[in-house]
């Protein structure tokens, strides 16, 4: 019973997957254009993928650097501290 | 240039200063510089008011690339709110964050990264930088809820980053399906773009798969707003947190990402989904109210307060009425108000006595009569007793319902909310304390008897006496605040493309709000909770309280939660 | 590290620095070539990983103290940081170009996307290996 649920379910995620991936999509895209058009000119970098995350989404990589600073020092945290702090006021 | 961008860049720059605290082993020093960013964040806020208030947006493009090319920055009425909201549970926050010495910089470094991704949820005009600050949101709290190392939080905090991470994965995928039909990742871009096309509303294959993109996000941002089904890991993350870090998630984090996904509704009018939001909320509203009825733990009980209140918030936007956003903002404001308090006093209260359970811990109102009323005013507000905020937002909920069936449920959870804070109440004044068990305690091991509470130190006071003054303040002035809502959020909602124009609510001034007949409905409320409460505590309410307590679902249990959940939606966006 | 041999011990030796060159040449040329700083970073990390494994922790922590990698971590996000402000300061906006481009010759032209890949070359080996290094630790 238990196993026929999680099929269900796993069935429901596959037709949802795949009713949204279906169908015709539009292959034109403006921003593409512009960046193949003006990306070395406005950033200087000849390979147009560092002239995105560099250049135009440059605040997005910054966001992906911080992710990995806080999983590094999340890491270094409580991996460092096995000990149980000193005052831990009777939470469980 | 403006200094939109200040209001990101300044949290991280504090939270840079925490991280060099950890390095130069100054830690005292550190954690301060590294809240201050606190204070010109609230003056660069103040400062840009009255051009937001005049209706206009303020916009940074990051690195000046224009939208769509670039990311930009909004600080619209909407975005105003929300962000002098975080700013203010945020000063709350760290202020008591003090309190204790345990917390070195580096708790400050994660806090500090909490809040401007907070912020940059807030802010930004682009749906990838969206997922990006939801991942920030996301990976600080996880640490922040572990930060005490307690068994009971370390676990938290692994089942919070595992649901977690499964919703964002849907994110990512509904951010995908836009990308792929629109071509390009900016909110403002896009409205136009669904606006061309006559909106999703016409059959073509592309705008199928924007239904699916639009389900596929709401799951994902549902998941971070914890409404049901998406609600399981709530509970325990933000009771087994440390106190001041389940006061700024219930406070403001679930709501950031709630507004996130209101926004994402309005920019691919998914105006389709109000129905279900509707229901969603009154559904979760009450069921998380018996849940949290049936609690002992204090910090749980409140957790799941925290679930039934976004429900409120939920259904007054599912309304889509002209007063509903105003109100479901409002409801929004007051709840980040009065439940900071509430969790900042309570989890006082448990380090002061050292008692989770409410029904063994001593009340702590002889001990510091302060934090006592702090408390109290935190409590009349949720369960909505005038003169407080939570009075009158609950009434403006009230409007935004109108007749909607989906409004009795929300009354019921009225009666549930005050029963459930006259229980929990009994932590601070032992006038409730009429409970049967009260003879198993008898005073020789009372720790107040025995003098083992802890002192609660004197600079938690100020946060608690800060927040009950604005719910007191908020309360007092709800009418003509209501109007300062609307004034602010009209514009903004009919930028971002809200379906339902936002009526500016005249303020009619106190006497609008107290009409006898809400007084009456009040006071039915409080005697239908005092009922239940003593209903609660006989031996058969004592039983199922105990049942559904024990209601602890698997880790599998709750992902096929999710897939109902994705169900649901996509149902919704497909019929 | 129970089953340690001296091929893997010394082939480890021989690979990690070639796995240096080839990070740093993706560092650097990101602007020019696939790579950048991410990758590069990854692939340095890589790198002192080989050594951790083949060699031990300790063995690296000899070479390069864990504590510079927490240092180079944390100045790195720094200068990112101070790079976003100076385009603020500049008056172009936060992360914006305020350097200036170069000519096309032996100096990299595209000075701002050079320097960026650079410092999140050095965030991302740093703290990729640091990650490494505390699970390592904790095994012990």
């Amino acid at each position: 019973m238990k196993r026929a649920v999680e099929i269900a379910a796993a069935a429901v995620v596959a037709v949802f997957l795949i009713l949204a991936l279906a169908g015709d999509h539009p292959t034109e895209s403006p921003i593409r254009e512009y960046i193949v058009a003006h990306g070395v000119d406005d950033t200087g970098a000849v390979n147009l993928v560092a002239s995105i995350y560099l250049g135009y989404r440059a605040f997005d990589t910054l966001g992906e650097t911080i992710v990995l600073l806080i999983a590094v020092s999340g890491v270094m945290f409580l991996v460092k501290r096995s000990k149980p702090p000193a005052d831990r006021d009777g939470d469980l | 240039m403006n200094s939109v961008a200040l209001l990101v860049v300044l949290p991280f720059v504090g939270s840079l200063m925490g991280l060099a605290g950890k390095l130069a082993r100054a830690p005292r020093f550190f954690s301060i510089a590294a809240v201050l960013p606190l204070v010109p964040m609230a003056g660069l806020l103040a400062m840009s008011l009255p051009a937001v208030r005049a209706g206009s947006v303020i916009s940074y493009a990051m690195g000046g690339w224009p939208e769509p090319i670039g990311i930009v920055l909004h600080l619209d009425g909407l975005a105003w709110l929300s962000s002098v909201l975080i700013v203010v549970i945020a000063v709350a926050v760290c202020v008591a964050s003090f309190c204790r010495t345990g917390y070195g910089s580096s708790f400050f470094f994660f806090l500090m990264i909490l809040i401007s991704g907070m912020q940059m949820v807030v802010l930004t005009g682009d749906i990838f930088t969206l997922f990006v600050s939801f991942e920030i949101v996301a990976l600080a709290a996880y640490v922040l809820i572990a930060y005490d190392q307690t068994d009971a939080g370390l676990l938290a905090s692994l089942k919070y980053l595992i649901l977690s991470t499964v919703g964002i994965l849907f994110f990512l995928f509904g951010v995908f399906l836009i990308y792929r039909d629109f071509g390009t990742l900016s909110l403002a871009t896009i409205r136009t773009l669904a606006s061309e096309r006559g909106g999703p509303a016409d059959g073509l294959t592309v705008t199928r798969s924007i239904h699916f993109a639009v389900a596929a996000l709401c799951v994902g941002i549902g998941v971070r707003t914890a409404f049901i089904p998406f609600h399981t890991w709530l509970p325990e993350a933000h009771a087994y947190a440390p106190h001041p870090v389940s006061a700024i998630l219930s406070g403001v984090v679930i709501k950031v990402s709630f507004l996130a996904m209101i926004r994402i509704v309005w920019t691919l009018s998914a105006g389709y989904l109000n129905e279900l939001l509707l229901w969603i909320g009154a559904i979760t509203s009450i069921l998380a109210v018996i849940w949290a009825l049936a609690q002992s733990d204090t910090k749980r009980l409140l957790a799941y307060h925290s679930i039934s209140q976004m429900g409120y918030v939920l259904a007054a936007i599912g309304a889509a009425t002209a007063t509903s956003l105003t109100a479901g903002f409002s409801h929004a404001v007051n709840h980040a108000l009065f439940k900071s308090l509430l969790f900042l006093v309570a989890g006082t209260a448990i380090r002061m006595t050292g008692e989770r359970d409410l029904f063994r811990a001593p009340a702590i109102g002889r001990h510091s009569p302060i934090l006592a009323a702090a408390f109290l005013v935190g409590a009349l507000s949720i369960s909505g007793i005038p003169p407080f905020n939570g009075f009158a937002s609950k009434q403006l909920v009230g409007t935004a319902l109108g007749g909607s069936p989906a409004y009795l449920l929300l009354r019921i959870t009225a009666v549930g909310t005050m029963a459930s804070f006259i229980k929990v109440s009994r932590i601070v004044v032992p006038v409730f304390r009429l409970s049967p068990r009260r003879v198993a305690t008898p005073a020789s091991i009372d720790p107040l008897v025995t003098g083992a509470v802890a002192p609660a130190g004197t600079l938690i006071l100020f946060p608690a006496i800060f927040l009950a003054l604005l719910c007191l303040l908020s309360g007092l002035f709800a009418p003509s605040l209501a109007a300062f809502y609307s004034d602010l959020l009209a514009p903004a909602a009919l930028r971002q493309g809200s379906p339902v124009a936002i009526a500016v609510a005249q303020p009619g001034g106190l006497a609008s709000l107290y009409k006898s007949a809400k007084l009456i409905e009040t006071a039915i409320v409080i005697v239908a909770g005092w009922l239940l409460y003593r209903l609660v505590l006989t031996p058969p309410g004592k039983r199922i309280a105990g049942s559904i307590k024990r209601i602890a679902p698997e880790l599998r249990t709750v992902l096929l939660y999710f897939v109902v959940g994705l169900g649901l939606f996509a149902l919704f966006a497909y019929v | 590290m129970r089953h340690k041999t001296d091929i893997l011990d010394v082939a480890a030796r021989k690979l990690a620095p070639y796995m240096f060159v080839f990070g740093l040449y993706l560092v650097t040329y990101g602007d020019l070539s696939p790579g950048g700083g991410f990758q590069g970073g990854v692939v340095i990390a890589s790198g002192i990983i080989l050594l951790a494994i083949a060699k031990s922790v300790d063995a690296v922590e000899e070479l390069i103290p864990l504590r510079r990698f927490a240092v180079a971590e944390t100045t790195t996000f720094g200068l990112l940081l101070a790079v976003g402000i100076g385009g603020i300061v500049a008056g172009a906006g936060f992360l914006a170009d305020f350097i200036g481009r170069g000519a096309i010759g032996p100096l990299p032209a595209a000075r701002f996307v050079y320097a960026l890949n650079i410092l999140i070359g050095a965030k991302v080996a740093a703290g990729a290996s640091l990650i490494c290094m505390h699970l390592f630790g904790e095994e012990r």
